[in-house]
């Protein structure tokens, strides 16, 4: 009992707990009846996702009460109702803006909370131990002159057992020296291979034919892996009904206002809402720059699809279907970031295509699987997410500009301030859970305004590019040692 | 692109086998299947061994050479091999430290300060304009002194009702900056006002002029009528409980209607009783409006008084001088009767109802009128309940010179209606947003 409370990081549970001082202002300042209303939102959400929870992991036989369509439908309820009795008035807005603050309190009440528990029960803290799989490790590349050979030799720097590991790098007809590069690399352990260029997946795939080992690790051609990463990212495996296992990606190019955004939106994704995923075993996307998946596996969902821009979110999403459960581990993988605004608009650009043409692939998860926590809970939080939120955002920004406009400047100025203090508090949980660098909660602002509808207007060119039938193709950043070369 | 030379035998990198089949690497693109090409080669012919259609582009995208023991690899790879280089890059690790690595006291102290300093600012965001908001009475105030205050009360507002005529007096008097009463009836025909448009407009009107409208409770439907009493009263007359229930439904109901809880209550023609008051008392009222003809006859009393622990604010003037046909007094007399009051330096409170001003002609007597009490030096204009609070506190006083009030640089809110206002007037605002003619309002002249 003494170890259980001394294990316990106080720090990260007062932290957390600090934000229900903001949040009773908020409440405090805002009408009975506001208050009321979001509280009866709220109260559906959790009571849906208390009622997922036992649904899944006690009572399937009620899996087709109270559906995510059944959530829908009581949320309008909800919503006419609130507005019926006078408590928020009947406009566009402010039943955007109701949903907005109840999505917020969910967020944190819920996402964040589980997050943090997870985080205390040290969940995925595994300990590898030998016997080790065999992993063939995969790097698709096209043009990754310069990268290539490092990103290989930290795979073979790494700590694992020689004779389990094998390299296939997958040159996927670049027209530079990447393929002389990979081939170059003096170590048995390494293979070069060479296809006609055809997207990532196809490398992929195409690397599956040459792989041989029982765990198929991928690893990006630009990214460098933790000494310990090989290993840690296959403990997790011992567990027969782990399907795939998720690593944890850190930022290697810093000190630029734009790298330390994305730096930190990586950390507070990975020690938030990864989080809150991995703790159901839903974890969604095993990254393309650090995964590993069970070989088996990959063959019965057929790999890699050519359907969609996120081949890694379309495979993840198929390992989860078929009921495997996907964890994250410890592993670290370094990578580069876009430096550029342009440069990150493209990588966010292909992201965010390819996020909804896999959501719209795997719309029928949604509608059919209802005793999986994946598709009562995960993906339609990811909906509301991609299909809600930006649009969201925008419109609040459109509102508080109008009202600085008419001269509320103090009103405005009290709510940013208030939800300004909750990000940051949750990006310094995520900062101490990390152990990174303290100033990057400062960049906790531009969360609330700015950083935020850059990547929602990005969102929303995206749904609309898949709406309207846009040719869209695969858009890149430009790496920095490439470019400066 | 280099490939060993054609006499160069191929052998196997994994086991050294030379007896090796090259072959080509096959692309269904519909599926993304990746097989030797052997595979896909069917009695039927070329089918794909994962989903098993032959239609789609079936592409030839790779070599890939096979072994004797099954080992796969690519002849074309370079046979000249390079040492590699230096391992992890090790000065990307010294950035981050491994989760939950022990944390040192330095940075826990770092933690709980910048988490602090955080989240006070936030607090102090939401208080900052503390040091301008003070409670009734106290603080950086000062006394003024004027000749005359002028009250306006507006009575009946309520939904379905001659909207207009009640937009275009609200138009007059936030225009002109003067405060004004208005006595909401909640129960008109024994439905309740919350929910409805009305209170959406009445909302919005408070939120953008938090000072200038007040909100009071106008009885309780206005049309029950107890016969017995002084010409026939809503309130007067009933029995005490039933009275408190009238008082406390008909407060909830305006307050959920308008987002404020109104603390003054103007009876139905201007009559109650003393159960009334009493009973105001308990349902959180503090000031009572009705007219001084009733005061004088019920408390022998006239202006403003406090009894029962409750602010008597009577009405003193009206606006209609005959009900049946309607007349509105004329401007000669309207300039006659405020000029007296204001020589005498009295508390001037006029009645109006709105839905007397459903013409334009009527619109245009009210605004001269209004205009004509502010073109007056040294009047301070008060709403209903401004004035009562002032009564209760002792922050007004007559004097031979005149009235003295005891003016702080806030309003008449307490900090806890500041902050409940300043998010509430976020919400009414945002409706305001939604309406097309609200937007463009600011823009024009009206």
């Amino acid at each position: 009992m003494i170890r259980r409370i001394l294990s316990i990081d106080w720090i990260a549970l007062f932290l957390f707990a600090l934000a229900a001082v903001p949040f009773a202002l908020l409440m405090f300042v805002m009408s009975a009846d506001t208050v009321a209303a979001i509280g009866v939102l709220f109260g559906c959400l959790l009571g849906y996702v208390v009622w997922s929870y036992l649904v899944v992991d006690r009572w399937q036989q009620f899996s087709g009460v109270f559906t995510p369509v059944g959530l829908g439908v009581l949320l309008l309820l909800g919503i006419t109702g609130v507005v019926a009795v006078g408590w928020v008035p009947a406009l566009f807005t402010a039943i955007v803006q109701l949903f907005a603050l109840v999505m917020f309190v969910f967020f944190y009440w819920v996402i964040v909370l589980v997050a943090v528990y997870h985080y205390q029960r040290d969940i995925t803290s595994y300990d590898p131990k030998p016997p080790y799989e065999s992993i063939s490790i995969l790097i698709p590349a096209y043009n990754e002159e310069g990268y290539v050979e490092k990103t290989v030799s930290g795979l073979l720097a790494a700590d694992y057992p020689d004779d389990k590991r094998e390299i296939i790098v997958i040159d996927d007809g670049s027209d530079d020296g990447t393929f002389k590069e990979a081939s170059s690399i003096d170590s048995e352990h390494v293979t070069a291979v060479r296809k006609e260029n055809g997207g990532k997946y196809s490398a992929l795939n195409y690397g599956l034919l040459f792989a041989e080992g029982d765990i198929v690790v991928v690893v990006d051609a630009d990214s460098i892996v933790h000494p310990d990463a090989l290993k840690k990212l296959v403990a997790p495996f011992d567990d027969e009904s782990v399907g795939a296992v998720a690593g944890q990606v850190k930022v290697t190019n810093r000190g630029k206002l734009l790298t330390d955004l994305q730096r930190l939106e990586y950390i507070v994704g990975m020690n938030v809402y990864r989080r809150m995923l991995d703790f159901f075993g839903i974890v969604t996307i095993v990254p393309g720059c650090l995964g590993a998946f069970r070989r088996d596996v990959l063959e019965e969902v057929s790999a890699y699809d050519p359907d969609t821009l996120t081949e890694d979110f379309d495979l993840t999403l198929k390992i989860l279907e078929s009921g495997l459960t996907v964890r994250v581990s410890e592993a670290q993988v370094y990578t580069e970031v876009p430096d550029t605004w342009r440069d990150l608009y493209n990588q966010r650009l292909r992201w965010f295509r390819g996020n909804f043409m896999t959501v719209f692939k795997h719309a029928n998860t949604i509608r059919k699987s209802n005793d999986s926590m994946l598709g009562r809970v995960a993906l339609p939080i990811r909906l509301v997410e991609m299909f809600f939120v930006p649009f969201a955002t925008w419109v609040i920004l459109g509102v508080i500009t109008w009202l600085l406009v008419q001269g509320a400047v103090v009103e405005v100025a009290a709510l940013l301030v208030f939800f300004t203090s909750i990000i940051a508090l949750i990006t310094v949980f995520a900062i101490h859970v990390e152990g990174a660098a303290w100033y990057l909660p400062l960049y906790a602002p531009l969360f609330v305004l700015g950083y935020k509808h850059f990547l929602d207007a990005v969102m929303i060119k995206s749904l609309k590019d898949i709406v309207t039938g846009t040719s869209v193709e695969w858009t890149s950043a430009k790496r920095v040692l490439q470019r400066e070369n | 692109m280099e490939s060993s030379p054609s006499n160069v035998e191929a052998v196997c990198p994994v086991c050294s086998s030379t007896n090796v089949v090259q072959g080509e690497a096959v692309e269904h693109k519909k599926c993304g299947c990746i097989r030797p090409a052997s595979e896909f080669q069917t009695e039927e012919g070329t089918v794909c061994p994962e989903c098993r259609s032959h239609d789609g582009e079936f592409e030839h995208i790779g070599t890939l050479s096979v072994c004797s023991n099954g080992h796969r690899f690519d002849e074309q790879a370079v046979s000249i091999r390079q040492p590699t280089s230096d391992t992890t890059p090790s000065e990307l690790l010294d950035h981050d430290s491994p989760i939950r690595q022990s944390t040192s006291w330095t940075r826990r102290i770092v933690t709980v300060v910048l988490v602090t300093l955080i989240v006070t600012t936030g607090i102090g965001g939401a208080v900052f304009a503390a040091p301008y908001l003070q409670d009734d009475g106290g603080g950086d105030g000062s006394w003024e002194t004027y000749q005359s205050i002028v009250v306006f009360r507006n009575d009946d507002p309520q939904p379905y009702y001659q909207s207009e005529a009640l937009s275009n007096v609200h138009d007059v008097f936030i225009e002109e900056g003067v405060p004004l009463t208005d006595a909401v009836i909640p129960y008109p025909g024994n439905e309740s006002i919350a929910g409805t448009e009305f209170c959406n407009r009445l909302r919005t009107q408070k939120a953008n002029h938090p000072d200038l409208i007040e909100f009071a409770v106008h009885g309780y439907t206005h049309s029950n009528r107890q016969p017995n009493f002084t010409r026939g009263s809503e309130f007067g007359g009933l029995s005490a409980e039933k009275q408190q229930a009238f008082l406390r439904q008909g407060k909830e109901a305006v307050h959920r209607c308008v987002g404020n809880e109104p603390t003054t209550f103007v009876p139905p023609r201007n009559t109650y009783d003393n159960n009334t008051v009493r009973k105001m008392k308990a349902t959180g009222y503090e000031t009572i409006s009705s007219h001084e003809w009733f005061t004088k006859q019920y408390y022998n009393q006239t202006g403003v008084f406090i009894q029962n622990d409750v602010t008597h604010v009577p009405s003193t003037h009206e606006f209609v001088e005959q009900w049946g046909p309607v007349k509105l007094y004329d401007r000669a007399e309207l300039e006659r009767r405020f000029d007296e009051a204001y020589q005498n330096q009295e508390i001037y409170v006029q009645t109006i109802h709105y839905t007397m001003f459903n013409t334009s002609d009527r619109i245009e007597r009210l605004r001269w009128f209004v205009q004509y009490t502010k073109s007056k030096e040294d009047v301070k204009f008060m709403t209903v309940g401004e004035l009562g609070r002032h009564f209760r506190q002792d922050t007004i006083r007559k004097t031979d010179g005149g009235w003295r009030v005891y003016e702080s640089s806030n309003s008449e809110y307490t900090t806890a209606d500041r902050l409940e206002m300043s998010v509430k007037g976020f919400w009414q605002r945002i409706a305001v947003v939604s309406r097309a003619e609200r937007v463009m309002l600011p823009l024009t002249e009206r």
